[in-house]
């Protein structure tokens, strides 16, 4: 499998989509971020400015997730295209790879693409607001359970592009997929979230018998509904939204989501990818 | 040409590809408008924020009809880009023009089938929304007049979109780059004609409550920074913001219907100069 791993990063490292991709992360990052340094007349004070500014670029450190979304699925699609393509994957297992180690190795080449990415979105950022505004306003836990959280999703999301690309054999189809249901797992993910996490305004009696307007949950709890909140909460695209907006309010249920999402569909891949025909 | 249009015709009537997602497009939008109908039904209603009384918001339905049109468009970027592709993988388009066709008849030929698609991908979203909608209100909130306006402008956006998607396939050869580039550049319109569009949807002030030394709070208005200015700035990022089919679809999805006629001469414009540009790049172009 060394050699495997050693010829798939000398490809990486040779793929202009890649290094585009990382690119623009990080230029997306630093855009953002400087759109948040123009003050406002209000507050009064430097201090409460810079406290503001402070709120406002950690709102953005983890924004660039949700476009993240959009550059793994055409790097991996394109890198495991090509494979199907010129029949290197076909010629892997003819020179005596296994198929389980053929698998594996795009996995974690997709594991290294999808995290290298979020690292380009993500450092350029942090380095900004520490160079502006000395810190920033989170906790350095809370940083780094949501840093853990995020690379957890990334790495799910590749788990999941791997299971598209290992099967797809058209580089352009797979391509399309990838990238259509990337988008749809983010927006389907968040009308999702929203219908079943979501609450609303509704007249509650208290126990003083007195009706007042409050915020409930707008579907009840029960096993169904913990059952249907926990599928929701297993789409990576859902779990992006949730880190980009800075509203990952449990993150470490969203990494137990993370690991079981990846568990599922790297078994399921590596089953699947058994039985594929290659020709 | 006929010919051309018709073999064209054939291929699409037998394409999986966009079948599906019309299926899938107007399955997920039916659906949506019958849940939602549903859950402004259940009991106890809810109730809105300022009094204790329930308001339907009927108008919402009808931006729920309208709000699949930016999806409609991305996946007519995908259907277009995978289905003018197969032309060049086969080796279809160098045959035709082998065989005596004109560049010229080629390509009108393509960007016609094009539209069409976008047309169809675009009713498969309305069309069963709209049944979804008159099963459970009854009617348009807004009128028909407005939604049939809305309908077209939007029906001339996809047009506008399909004469890029044109241009794009027959510029690049290689499939999955030709995918890759047509759907990042979609969504790169329809991005930037939301942020644009809600940046000049900015108010010049907006107000802040301050709280004097004795305890009172005041408001004041306070000049907002995300304003921009009436001048020559402002003139050229609306005219880019109405320029930009994404911008005209976002602002449709969300049932605005200021400067229609403006928005759809417009759409003429792109989509005159972009086949024009097309026309007279691929006569230049090398097939191989």
């Amino acid at each position: 499998m060394t050699e495997l791993l050693h010829a798939g990063f000398y490809r990486l490292r040779r793929s202009p989509l890649f290094w585009l991709g990382c690119a623009g992360l990080a230029l997306y990052t630093l855009c953002a971020m400087a759109a948040t340094m123009r003050w406002p007349d209000y507050p009064a004070t430097n201090a409460m400015k810079l406290e503001n500014l402070r709120t406002s670029m950690d709102r953005e450190l983890f924004r660039f997730l949700l476009n993240s979304f959009y550059v793994a699925p055409v790097v991996c699609a394109a890198a495991m295209g090509r494979e199907h393509q010129d029949g290197s994957l076909r010629r892997m297992l003819i020179a005596g790879h296994s198929r389980r180690k053929v698998y594996l190795c795009n996995l974690l080449l997709s594991v290294f693409t999808c995290a290298a990415a979020a690292l380009a979105g993500f450092l350029p950022g942090l380095v900004l607001e520490y160079a502006v505004c000395g810190s920033i306003t989170n906790s350095l836990k809370d940083l780094l359970v949501y840093a853990a959280g995020m690379y957890l999703t990334s790495a799910a999301m590749a788990s999941f592009l791997t299971l598209l690309g290992m099967f797809i054999p058209n580089r352009a189809a797979s391509i399309i997929l990838s990238l259509l249901l990337s988008l749809a797992l983010i927006v389907g993910g968040s009308g999702l979230d929203r219908w079943v996490h979501g609450d609303e305004i509704r007249s509650v009696v208290t126990e003083d018998g007195e009706t007042v307007v409050a915020h409930v949950p707008k579907n009840p709890e029960g096993p169904g509904w913990d059952a249907v909140r926990l599928l929701v909460d297993l789409n990576p695209g859902n779990q992006a939204v949730d880190y980009a907006t800075f509203s990952a309010f449990e993150p470490e249920r969203l990494m137990a989501c993370d690991a079981l999402f990846f568990t599922l569909t790297t078994a399921a891949g590596l089953h699947l990818f058994r039985r594929k025909e290659l020709r | 040409m006929t010919e051309l249009l018709a073999a064209g015709l054939y291929r699409l009537r037998r394409s999986k590809f966009l079948w599906l997602t019309c299926l899938a497009l107007g399955a997920v939008l039916a659906i949506l408008i019958l849940w939602e109908w549903h859950d402004l039904h259940r009991t106890p209603p809810p109730v809105a924020d300022n009094n204790l009384t329930a308001s339907l918001p009927l108008s919402d339905f009808d931006q729920v009809v309208f709000s699949f049109a930016a999806g409609a468009v991305l996946l007519s970027s995908a259907v277009c880009a995978w289905e003018l592709g197969a032309e060049y993988q086969d080796g279809a388009l160098r045959n035709k023009l082998a065989v005596g066709r004109k560049r010229r008849d080629v390509y009108l030929a393509s960007l016609t089938l094009t539209v069409l698609t976008v047309f169809i991908l675009c009713l498969a979203v309305y069309l069963p929304g709209i049944a979804a909608l008159l099963c459970t209100t009854g009617s348009f909130y807004m009128g028909w007049g407005r939604a049939l306006a809305l309908m077209a402008g939007l029906l001339l956006a996809g047009a506008a979109f399909a004469s890029l998607f044109t241009l794009l396939s027959f510029l690049i050869p290689h499939r999955a780059a030709a995918a890759i580039v047509t759907i990042g550049l979609t969504l790169a319109l329809l991005l930037g004609g939301a942020v644009l569009t809600d940046r000049l949807a900015e108010k010049p002030e907006y107000v802040s409550y301050e709280m004097t030394v004795n305890g009172e709070i005041v408001p004041s208005s306070i000049a907002n920074p995300r304003y921009i200015p009436e001048g020559p700035v402002r003139d050229v990022l609306t005219f880019l913001a109405d320029f930009d089919p994404g911008g005209q679809v976002v602002l449709f999805a969300q049932t605005k219907t200021e400067r229609m006629g403006r928005l759809m001469a417009c759409d003429v414009l792109f989509l005159v100069l972009t086949s024009t540009a097309g026309l007279l790049l691929f006569r230049r172009k090398e097939l191989r």
